[in-house]
């Protein structure tokens, strides 16, 4: 019998094993490059096929490629229809169906997880910065026997708790909320209302057993919801068929549909049922009445109960059952034996006879509930993990959705994660978290045995969470919520935000405006920098130096700015091209203040428009600002003295004081004099040379100029020394 | 709620509008591409000229299709970031990723306006009347355009010292002088430009991150609906901006509308002004509507 009995379990465990590596084989697909099982021909033409994996899109590139390089071979057909063809392959490694519930479910985490930071924070304010009593009350835990712990700081922790079990029992039941609609959203789609239902089995018991308040409070009531949620209740076409049928007690799905409702505690439809047979002849009318006050009777051990009143009550309850079971004259009562059977199983089901709950059971998960109900009303999750779980484990089926329940039953809640991550990530990712959470789980490193480094590991909830956070990250729409959970993980979620920003595809404006919104939102500075460089370097290959010069400011890529200010400055001087203006004009003031070139810029450009208004006194100051600040490169002061030479030569006034004439002679004398003049005047001198003007580099300028040129660019300075000489003599007699 | 028409579009939607007239839609995509679609019964036949409380399903029918940026840069994807229509005289400003405005119509070809240095890195666009468009830009400026003038554009001096990156830009229905700013920081800004050198402003700091959207309620004007990346949307309701640039203490938003767990970012906002309900859509993929 036991040899049988194990034959057959193993034969059934292999065929679970068959469809469990069937499930895990890779999925084939068809991608068209040849035709199926024609690798060999591939082979024979010297062709093969390679890929190359998207970074983190499910993605997959494929090419035709040569096994040999065709120098190598001799005779070989060279050419090959498909070589020319790059093939990409994608796949949905999410169904799209799903991901509203990703959306909704990323919210309800976000939400507990804030409310943990808030808790966290509200506890650093309320003990009032002293940083060793809140240690101390961490280090402690739910220990507080020991000494030392004031009762306003056991009062403080136990409201801490308090509120950390509300979130969690909020986001629980969230979750759960969005499992069960997902369900029901998704009929069109078998695969995942599977996964789905698998999911929500899952955490509905988790939720019953573990997240509740008490964990010392009688389950029955909660394996019995738990059972009744997900396992067939008696069918409603059923019910209608017996409830419009004549004779009830004569119909063949009565009796059992009764049993049912006992066992399953459907106490209304079984006193509908029971009252319609009471209307009938004197003895199942009293059959009827006698069941239905024994089923409305019957206590259910609630939360809020004491122990002993519901001990002494169910002990009542039971003995009345027992006394009607016994009582003389029963079999008497009714016409044939059959009826008696049934009426005796109804009664034998509410006494608690076990072998008559396991006849009822369909499955194990029935049976836990049943036996709890019925046998031990009072156990709590620990004396049900005890006492009945290795009665029944034998009975799991061996898949991961039973092995996972059996585990969480137990309260081994590292089993029940290791079978959960087989079912989907979601699952293990978000269990791994409240379970953390809830003090549940250890919320230490990974492999703390291990010693070492304690800040190189992360727990394991948040390497779940990043599986899961990286799953999500190949829907390409779906990168905004990816990162939100990469930023919720405080470990390494920094470096994983760092790795994903550069690949994310700006594929449009906005779309970089929100990467950089995010940067911003999370202080990722670096890559920051990196987008607006991308974006810069764009911007000026398009010709769009203004928006470049923008976007360089923000990347702090000063340098870059300044060889474009001066490519724009050669370009004026050199061709009279005014498109520096444009860049000036567009540069928001507050680059000004980074900048040493652009505020330069603005600054001339500030000049001109005092010079255009003819406001010559302040365009005079402003020049010699120029100047004396060092704002302007020395190889523009050419440039600029030549500039000044309106203002020096006006007519109707002095407009360049004694001070100002001065200082503007000392420019002078510092170019001409300096053994770096040849440098100073090439810019100047490139202007005169027909051969450079055409020439725009910026650099190319300086090499590019002859000696007789510098020799005209310094003559030409000669004009400005003369008007500065004369403008001195002119300010002096004034 | 069930979507009661769908339609394929090339490209991400940046903007989207009704004709005041007849049940007609204009959407401009991130690909360049500006559509105008007719409401049609679910047949596909008939166009549909009222649309009752029923909830019954509607057909789109593609009746337009332009590149309206093509002619700036031939055989450049120019997608559009902003689109505003004129709903008197439907025309239809586009703002095109190469920095190009153009003016679209139902009947004329699309026309690009001439390059004006002022007009770089433009977020948001919207008419104040027939001739001119206000437009926003991340160099924090406001510039008006005028179509009629050889030099167009005029820039709103501002005097602030550094203005903050805007994200969007909305007109005021009933007083084209008031406009309304989203910015980067989080500040929507109301502004009278009666004055263009010396415009009054009013602030309003009722987000922390990036305003997307701002838009007036079309029957009650100094109501201002704006929506943020921190996942928020608000009610605002301004006065006469005052002084000039002075920040008032933080003005708190008339009504705000957040749900806890919806910490993704709103990107777009509008409000029904019977029915006083507000809707947004962001990140979420979803949408949230909230009464008033």
């Amino acid at each position: 019998m036991l040899a049988s009995s194990l034959r057959d379990r193993s034969e059934r465990r292999s065929s679970v094993e068959v469809a469990a590596e069937q499930a895990q084989r890779p999925k084939e697909r068809c991608l068209g490059l040849c035709k199926p099982g024609a690798i060999k021909d591939l082979l024979q033409t010297n062709r093969t096929l390679r890929a190359t994996f998207h970074p983190y899109i499910s993605e997959l590139v494929v090419y035709p490629t040569a096994v040999k390089p065709k120098e190598v071979l001799e005779g070989v057909p060279g050419g090959f229809p498909q070589d020319k063809k790059v093939t990409v392959a994608r796949w949905n490694a999410i169904h799209p169906s799903r991901i509203p519930f990703i959306n909704s479910t990323f919210g309800l985490f976000a939400e507990m997880d804030d409310w943990f930071n808030e808790l966290k924070e509200g506890k650093a304010v309320t003990s009032t910065g002293e940083e060793s009593r809140r240690e101390r009350l961490e280090l402690r835990g739910e220990d507080f026997s020991m000494g030392g712990v004031t009762s306003t700081e056991r009062e403080e922790y136990a409201k801490l708790l308090a509120r950390e079990r509300e979130s969690i029992r909020k986001a629980s039941a969230g979750y759960l909320r969005q499992l069960r609609d997902h369900e029901l959203i998704l009929r069109t789609n078998p695969e995942e209302i599977g996964v789905f239902g698998k999911m929500f089995i899952i955490w509905h018991l988790c939720d019953l057993l573990h997240l509740k308040n008490n964990l010392d409070r009688p389950v029955a009531s909660d394996l019995l919801e738990w059972v009744n949620s997900f396992f067939e209740s008696p069918p409603k076409q059923d019910f209608k068929e017996i409830q419009t049928s004549g004779r009830l007690s004569s119909h063949p799905k009565f009796w059992p549909m009764v049993h049912k409702c006992i066992v399953r505690h459907h106490v209304t439809t079984a006193v509908i049922l029971l009252n319609k047979l009471a209307t009938e002849a004197p003895p199942c009318s009293y059959i009827a009445e006698v069941l239905i006050d024994l089923i409305r009777k019957m206590p259910i051990a609630q939360e809020d109960m004491s122990v002993n009143a519901f001990k002494s009550e169910f002990q009542e309850w039971r003995e009345e059952v027992r006394t009607y079971t016994w009582e003389e004259g029963l079999r008497a009562r009714l016409q044939s034996p059959e009826h008696f059977q049934n009426v005796w199983r109804a009664f034998k089901l509410l006494a608690g006879d076990e072998e008559a709950l396991k006849s009822e059971a369909t499955c194990w998960q029935e049976l836990l509930a049943y036996t709890v109900l019925f046998v031990h009303p009072m156990f709590s999750g620990r004396q049900v993990a005890d006492e009945i779980i290795p009665t029944i484990r034998e009975d799991s089926d061996g898949s991961a959705t039973e092995e996972a329940c059996i585990a969480l039953l137990e309260g081994d809640f590292h089993r029940a994660i290791r079978h959960c991550s087989k079912i989907d990530p979601w699952l293990v990712s978000h269990l791994t978290d409240i379970l953390t959470r809830a003090r549940l789980l250890d919320d230490g490193p990974l492999l703390d045995q291990l010693g070492g480094n304690r800040g190189d590991r992360c727990t394991l909830a948040e390497s779940y969470l990043l599986t899961y956070a990286e799953i999500v990250l190949t829907v390409p729409s779906m990168w905004r919520v990816a990162l939100e959970y990469f930023a919720r993980c405080p470990r390494f979620g920094r470096a994983f935000i760092a790795a994903t920003i550069p690949h994310i595809p700006l594929t449009s404006e906005f779309e970089t405006r929100k990467v950089l919104s995010f940067c911003r939102m999370h202080g990722m500075e670096t890559e920051r920098r990196q987008i607006h460089k991308a974006v810069a370097h764009q911007r000026y290959r398009e010709g769009r130096l203004g928006e470049a010069v923008m976007d360089y400011v923000e990347a702090g890529e000063h340098r870059r700015v300044a060889a474009i200010v001066d490519k724009l400055l050669d370009a004026y001087v050199l061709r009279g091209d005014y498109a520096w203006r444009d860049v000036a004009k567009a540069v928001p003031r507050r680059a000004l203040y980074d900048n040493d070139r652009l505020s330069f810029l603005s600054h001339y450009l500030n000049f001109h428009e005092l010079h255009n208004a003819k406001r010559f006194p302040e365009a005079a100051e402003k020049l010699v600002e120029l100047f004396t600040s060092g704002a302007a490169p020395k190889r523009f002061w050419p440039t600029l003295l030549l500039d000044a030479l309106p203002l020096l030569e006006w007519k109707h006034e002095v407009v360049v004081g004694v001070e100002n004439t001065y200082e503007l002679m000392r420019c002078l004398e510092e170019i001409i004099t300096s053994h770096r003049k040849g440098e100073y005047l090439a810019l100047l001198a490139g202007k005169e040379n027909p051969d450079t003007r055409t020439d725009a580099g910026a650099g190319g300028v300086a090499e590019g100029v002859g000696e007789d040129w510098i020799q005209k660019a310094e003559k030409m300075l000669q004009v400005v020394r003369l008007a500065l000489v004369r403008n001195l003599a002119r300010a002096m007699m004034k | 709620m069930e979507p009661t028409a769908r339609l394929p579009v090339d490209g991400d939607v940046t903007g989207l509008a009704w004709v005041p007239e007849r049940p007609a839609l204009f959407t401009s995509t991130s690909r360049g591409a500006l559509y105008i679609h007719e409401l049609v019964d679910q047949d596909g036949g008939e166009v549909v000229t009222t649309i009752t409380d029923r909830a019954t399903k509607f057909g789109l029918r593609e009746v337009l299709k332009l590149r309206p940026h093509e002619k700036n840069a031939p055989g450049q994807k120019v997608g559009c970031i902003a689109m505003a229509l004129h709903e008197t005289n439907g025309e239809i400003a586009t703002v095109g990723s190469d920095g190009s405005i153009a003016i679209s119509g139902a009947m004329a070809e699309p026309r690009i306006l001439p390059h004006d240095p002022e007009l770089l890195s433009v977020t948001g666009i919207d008419w104040r009347s027939s001739h001119e468009l206000v437009m926003s830009s991340l160099a924090g400026r406001i510039t008006l355009f005028d179509l009629r003038q050889r030099s167009p554009s005029r820039p709103l001096a501002q005097e602030n010292g550094s203005p903050s990156p805007l994200n969007c830009v909305a007109v005021n229905t009933s007083q084209p002088h008031i406009l309304a700013t989203g910015g980067q920081q989080g500040v929507v800004q109301v502004w009278d430009i009666r004055n263009s050198s010396r415009p009054t402003t009013e602030l309003f700091p009722v987000h922390s991150s990036d305003v997307w959207e701002v838009r007036f309620n079309p029957i009650r004007a100094e109501d201002l609906v704006t929506c943020s990346e921190d996942g928020s949307m608000c009610v605002v309701r301004w006065q006469q901006p005052q002084s000039d640039f002075s920040v008032d203490p933080a003005r708190p938003p008339l009504h705000r509308i957040q749900d806890p767990s919806h910490k993704l970012g709103m990107n777009s906002v509008d409000i029904h002004p019977e029915k006083g309900t507000v809707a947004g859509g962001g990140d979420a993929a979803a949408i949230m509507l909230s009464k008033i």
